[in-house]
């Protein structure tokens, strides 16, 4: 098995330790950190994913293999040579505000990381206000909002109107249990992800590129 | 009254709250036969003809007899132009000296009419209401003498205004006496005589009089005083309530209304110019806003004649919505051609083709324990179709598999002549009667203790002299309409209107329910003395007239945090004003009173060592209690527990799954075959996969031989991954609840004393199991107890002794509540909780 699969298996399998092992290997050996980082770490991430929404694994492997996979990835990235690995643009991602609840938005958040995405991660019970702020700032390709509760709803149509008005080239995505892709419409948002899977699927679409 | 109204209006309909059906004029009628207009508006067969086919067509509860406005005017000697395809108009008017009493069912078209009417009630039932549209006097008079003229002659020569309208009244008169002698109802229309076009004033002193005379006829043929007025009708109300109509049918009101001519049905309104779109999406809504915004009875219909080219599929649509959406569905007239036989017990349900199959089952006493308001997503309403199931809808394949013979009946209408198998049949268990109990007497007469859940309200009568319970009554909480779980309640309650539905909704509830155990027990309601209601926290809220803003949102904070028991109008409840009511404190946010008078019941407020009372429900709340200092949180746990959402999820009744026996065979409730399992019988299920292996701690299932991951415990009943998934959710919430208040409170998990578990779900469970799936600490069985109806024992603890009041609001003063949200680890120890006790996956 060549190495970057056992990296890719070390995440699947919920290893630290091993992750941790063959990615000094990596560098070891000389092999370009950005290749295994991404054949590696991000395909084992991929592969958590697809386990993840066949409902193989739950919520605590998938942050346990995320564990694993941040192990390796601050051993590799410091030594990954600038603009070796493709960037696919930056993604704010937050909980709106009046819910704290950010479990999913923490998946959905590493998930998109490992793809190759830059994230910023404004946390839950985020304001219109911190949003606006953060998209003057730092010019994402993506805004990725979330709630769980139907009572922050209005919230969220509130944040996204902002937005929209804010940047013309700021794409915006929601997720979350009470909404679905009539509401993302009636909003103006410009995806609504049921799962890990489409929110990939629509991050790339969104930025433009192929996942 | 109104109610009697409406029975003798519609004696075959079995509903006392619902009808529907369209106002139609002949334009329509041709519309639907196809022909020109001109052949169909002075032409009985061909008007009853389209009657009938509307009758086909849309099934309504009622038909109109109605051509065109101009009839009536036509009959008194206006000539009308005939345009081959609109309606007939005046060609020119009458003079002062023309206008002339007539026999008005002898004159113009208006035999044909009677004639049509005649053709149509010998083609329906006996006993299905027929109306004959006429005008009232005042646009009767504007129609023969010309609007403008006659408007203008109000001012100017009111004396000649006042002859017209006599003589038009007369002819009316006499109009009325023949429409109901012969058996129909006139439907007086005021299409002129509307607020909007004269106003109130002058509606006041030129239409009222006249329709009151109508009306005096009317009730001397011991008929019904039917109106239409156009228009807006909010403005006229001091002249309705004059008038007193049993049944106004109106374009547009106002809010206040209704309350002042209470004994009046209302009759709409559904825009018409809804109708000619092709979007059905805005003919549903406002179908939903008329059945929310009318009080009971009313009559779902158009707000004015349909327009000639209304969509067919429309109208059809606005009457299904009518039907399926309304609390109880009117079928009784119909051809009841279908049967649906229900088993285990037999029950044969004579009804007809397209009734929702749900709504016929609740007709015939069947009790859901609805948790989604009929749209498919809980599974409270499921049966097993013997033969024949019909189409299944998405949600169906996703929640039973494709081969299944499960079906939702809220989603289903009637085509063929079904037997279903009903898991719901049998007594339901949602409270127990609270005989091994009493409370401090010496009191005088009675009290009532009430337990106001979101699902189940419980009321429970006390005799305050001797301190014996002796009554209890429970209803399903009627807010239910507006969704099972509270956060879809708030979210409705942002709307004013909504918002004095869910408040009247509850109070009428429980009006009716004091009624009831009064009159059970021979008390005399002046006897009750007091009322002590233990509500959860939004019940609480709705109950005062409160929307609940603030506790919807983060922090989730109250207006009700620290004001003590507070006192309601006892009016609320149809009391007299010397009751004295109240409602226990709220400690904060969703933990509610039900929680503080579940703490009186249980005593851990003054008890030493470390107690734990654990509700579980949809939303659990958790209380520690260290040497009684009180700390609590709520987890949002989701209706799992309850066994819904889950594949083969039912409420714990007969045929449900609620454990194992001692031989290790599913235990069924009511030892039949198993068609379900319910929230206890998860936990015990689930135990048991973890013990034997089939099932790993981090909750993944093994695989059947056909590589899915699931599990049948017999041929109907089967246990899915996304099952587990779903209870590992709940699970972990509560346990992690649990852990933080122990982490906060500093002690050791083993040196807790008392584990008390409540709540519907939580009185049925089996300790062993809770401890073995990790739900609740693991410590010695014999120091897990239960307690029934802890909120409802606590109410009525506080009837018999103001000591056990004063508890509740220091416990309100002084309990501590860990907002789990806020709290840091708190996602961890969920998390970690997730997983079943065994798992290596500790340090996450």
């Amino acid at each position: 098995m060549h190495i970057y699969d056992k990296l890719a298996k070390a995440v699947v399998d919920l290893k630290a330790a091993e992750v941790k092992r063959l990615a000094l290997q990596v560098l070891d050996e000389g092999l370009p950190p950005s290749e295994a980082i991404q054949k590696g770490l991000a395909a084992g991430m991929q592969e958590v994913g697809k386990l993840f929404s066949c409902k193989d694994y739950f919520v605590p492997e998938v942050l346990v293999s995320a564990r694993a996979m941040y192990t390796g990835f601050n051993i590799l990235k410091p030594k990954v040579i600038e603009g070796a690995v493709a960037d696919k643009g930056t993604i704010i991602i937050g909980v709106v505000e009046g819910d704290y609840h950010d479990i999913g938005k923490n998946i959905i958040k590493l998930m998109l990381e490992a793809s190759g995405f830059r994230l910023i991660d404004l946390g839950k019970n985020v304001s219109g206000d911190a949003f606006v702020q953060a998209v003057n700032d730092e010019k994402p390709v993506i805004v990725a909002l979330s709630t769980l509760m139907t009572t922050t709803m209005d919230s969220m149509e509130e944040i996204v109107s902002r937005i929209n008005k804010e940047s013309t080239s700021t794409k915006t995505m929601i997720g979350g249990a009470p909404v679905n892709p009539d509401f993302a419409d009636s909003i103006g948002a410009h995806f609504y992800g049921e799962d890990v899977d489409q929110a990939l699927e629509g991050a790339h679409k969104l930025a433009g590129i192929e996942a | 009254m109104k109610s009697e109204t409406f029975r003798k209006l519609f004696p075959l309909l079995e509903s006392n709250e619902l009808a529907a059906g369209p106002m139609i004029a002949a334009d329509h009628l041709a519309y639907l036969l196809e022909k020109p207009l001109i052949e169909v508006n002075s032409n009985a067969d061909l008007i009853a003809e389209g009657l009938l086919k509307a009758h086909k067509l849309y099934d309504p509860d009622l038909l109109i007899v109605f051509a065109d406005i101009a009839v009536e005017a036509e009959a008194m000697g206006v000539e009308l132009d005939y345009p081959n395809d609109s309606n007939p108009h005046p060609r020119t008017h009458l003079k002062l000296d023309e206008v002339e009493p007539v026999d008005m069912s002898d004159s113009g078209r208006i035999p044909e009419l009677f004639r049509a009417a005649e053709i149509v009630k010998s083609e329906v039932p006996t006993g299905f209401p027929i109306f004959i549209s006429m005008k009232d006097p005042f646009s009767l008079a504007a129609l023969v003498r010309g609007a403008d003229d006659f408007l203008a002659s109000l001012l100017e020569e009111p004396e000649s205004a006042r002859k017209i309208l006599e003589i038009c009244c007369e002819n009316q008169i006499g109009l009325v006496n023949s429409i109901c002698k012969q058996g129909f109802f006139p439907l007086i229309g005021a299409p002129m005589g509307s607020g909007s076009l004269i106003g109130p004033d002058w509606f006041a002193s030129f239409a009222k009089p006249y329709i009151a005379r109508l009306f005096n006829t009317v009730l001397s043929c011991d008929s019904l005083r039917c109106i239409h007025i156009c228009g807006e009708v909010g403005s006229l109300v001091d002249s309705l309530i004059d008038l007193q109509p049993d049944v106004l049918s109106f374009e547009e009101w106002d809010a206040g209304m209704w309350d002042k001519i209470p004994d009046t049905i209302p009759m709409g309104n559904v825009s018409t110019f809804l109708f000619t779109s092709d979007n059905p999406k805005s003919v549903e809504q406002t179908t939903h806003e008329c059945l929310n915004n009318l009080a009971t009875p009313r009559i779902i219909s158009t707000a004015c004649d349909l327009p000639p080219k209304a969509n067919p599929v429309l109208v059809k649509r606005m009457m299904d919505i009518a039907r399926l959406d309304a609390p109880s569905l009117d079928s009784g007239h119909r051809g009841n051609d279908r049967t649906i036989t229900t088993q285990p017990d037999g029950t044969a349900i004579k009804t007809r083709v397209g009734a929702n199959i749900k709504r016929e089952l609740e007709r015939n006493g069947q009790v859901f324990l609805n948790n989604c308001g009929n749209r498919g997503e809980c599974l409270s309403c499921a049966a097993i179709f013997e033969e024949n199931p019909p189409e299944m809808t998405n949600r169906e394949q996703l929640a039973f598999g494709m081969d299944s013979r499960f079906r939702m009946t809220c989603q289903h209408t009637l085509k063929e002549n079904i037997t279903i198998f009903l898991p719901h049949s049998g007594e339901n268990e949602i409270s127990k009667p609270l005989s091994d109990f009493c409370i401090d007497g010496g009191g005088s007469g009675w009290g009532i203790g009430v337990d106001l859940g979101s699902t189940v309200v419980a009321l429970y009568l006390a005799n305050l002299k001797t301190g014996e319970i002796v009554g209890q009554h429970s209803f399903l909480n009627p807010q239910i309409k507006f969704g099972g779980d509270v956060m879809s309640r708030l979210e409705a309650a942002k709307d004013r209107k909504s918002l004095l539905e869910l408040t009247g909704h509850i109070h009428s509830g429980i009006a009716k329910a004091i009624n009831y155990l009064c009159h059970l027990n021979e008390i005399d309601q002046t006897e009750i003395n007091k009322i002590f209601i233990a509500g959860n926290s939004v019940m609480s809220h709705f109950w005062l007239g409160h929307a609940g803003e603030g506790i919807e949102r983060v922090p989730f904070r109250s207006f009700l945090e620290g004001q003590g028991s507070i006192k309601f109008d006892p009016g609320f409840i149809s009391l007299s004003e010397v009751t004295d009511c109240r409602i226990c404190p709220i400690i904060e946010g969703f933990i509610g009173g039900d929680t503080v008078a579940a703490i009186i019941a249980s005593g851990i407020d003054r008890k030493k060592g470390n107690r734990l009372l654990i509700d579980l429900g949809t939303n659990g709340e958790i209380v520690l209690a260290n040497d009684g200092v009180l700390s609590c949180t709520s987890t949002a746990a989701g209706p799992a527990f309850e066994g819904v959402g889950m594949a083969s999820g039912m409420p714990a009744v007969t045929g449900a799954v609620k454990g194992y026996d001692p031989e290790g065979n599913p235990d069924v409730i009511g030892d039949i075959e198993a068609v379900g399992i319910c929230g206890s019988g998860y936990i015990e299920v689930i135990a048991r996969l973890l013990e034997d292996g089939n099932m790993s701690p981090t909750g993944l299932l093994e695989k059947d031989e056909a590589g899915r991951r699931s599990l049948y415990l017999s041929e109907k009943v089967q246990i899915t991954q996304d099952d587990i998934r779903k209870f590992q959710l709940a699970k972990g919430a509560v346990a992690a609840g649990i852990e933080m208040l122990i982490r906060h409170a500093g002690i050791d998990p083993a040196s807790i004393d008392e584990i008390i578990l409540t709540g519907s779900f939580g009185s049925r469970v089996d300790p062993l199991s809770a401890i073995k799936v990790g739900l609740i600490p693991d410590i010695q069985l014999n120091k897990v107890s239960f307690i029934d109806n802890a909120a409802g024992r606590g109410s009525v603890l506080c009837l018999g002794n103001k000591l056990y009041q004063d508890r509740a609001e220091i416990i309100q003063k002084r309990a501590k509540v860990i907002n789990l949200g806020e709290t840091d680890g708190f996602e961890e120890l969920f998390v970690k909780n997730m997983h079943f006790p065994g798992s290596e996956l500790n340090d996450v």
